[in-house]
């Protein structure tokens, strides 16, 4: 809903400005950019009681020839969740035949593909930091030496308990690139 | 030494980035192989 409606000739000033950029839709919360390694990289209170909403962005590159899973863990404290509070589904296709399934009662959740020519994925996470269900979906492409896919996976945390980071890694094989999160303006 | 079993951290409400060893449960819950698109 517009704020405001501004008329010909009228001086757009700082404070209409200011209210405009602080009311967008999708606020820039954090980023992370790393080289190429094997470790997991985490992100520690990104989530917290101003935006219940969050979308989570990766755009990099791993080492495989052939893709493999990234992996995601929620973040109660300062260390992941590495108990089997994990529930997803996952449906992708490509250069192999589609392949569906789900996945109960896992340590981490499965939320895009890496490979070693373009990587890209971007995962709608609901909840994290509200006293409800955490779940989320996630949408990704990547491209390897020897395959290529695209897919959606869904994700389901069963309990109400309230978590503030993310800690996402590769299956196997190194990677690079820039891990953003974007909260949702609530109103 | 295999990164593998690190994670590196960056602390938005401090903004401090730094390095730690996984933890025990960390390294024992890491991925089976057989969950692979392959």
């Amino acid at each position: 809903m517009a704020i405001k409606t501004f008329t010909t000739g009228e001086v757009l000033t700082a404070s209409d400005t200011n209210t405009f950029l602080a009311n967008s839709g999708l606020v820039y919360v954090a980023s992370k950019t790393f080289t190429s390694t094997s470790s997991a990289q985490q992100i520690d209170n990104c989530f917290t009681s101003t935006y219940d909403n969050y979308r989570i962005i990766f755009k990099g590159v791993g080492s495989l020839t052939n893709n493999d899973w990234v992996r995601a863990r929620i973040v109660d404290g300062t260390s992941p969740i590495t108990t089997g509070i994990y529930f997803h589904s996952y449906a992708y296709s490509g250069t192999a035949a589609m392949a569906t399934g789900f996945l109960g009662s896992q340590t981490s959740w499965l939320v895009g593909l890496i490979g070693d020519t373009a990587t890209q994925f971007s995962w709608d996470l609901f909840g994290p930091q509200t006293a409800d269900k955490t779940t989320g979906v996630s949408s990704y492409m990547s491209s390897a030496t020897n395959d290529y896919f695209n897919g959606n996976n869904g994700h389901l945390i069963n309990n109400s308990t309230q978590y503030e980071g993310i800690q996402l890694y590769p299956s196997s094989g190194t990677w690079a690139g820039t891990i953003t999160v974007y909260g949702y303006r609530k109103a | 030494m295999d990164d593998r079993y690190k994670v590196s951290v960056f602390d938005v409400a401090t903004g401090e980035t730094y390095e730690r060893d996984m933890t025990p449960e960390e390294i024992a819950a890491l991925p089976e192989p057989t969950e692979s698109p392959k």
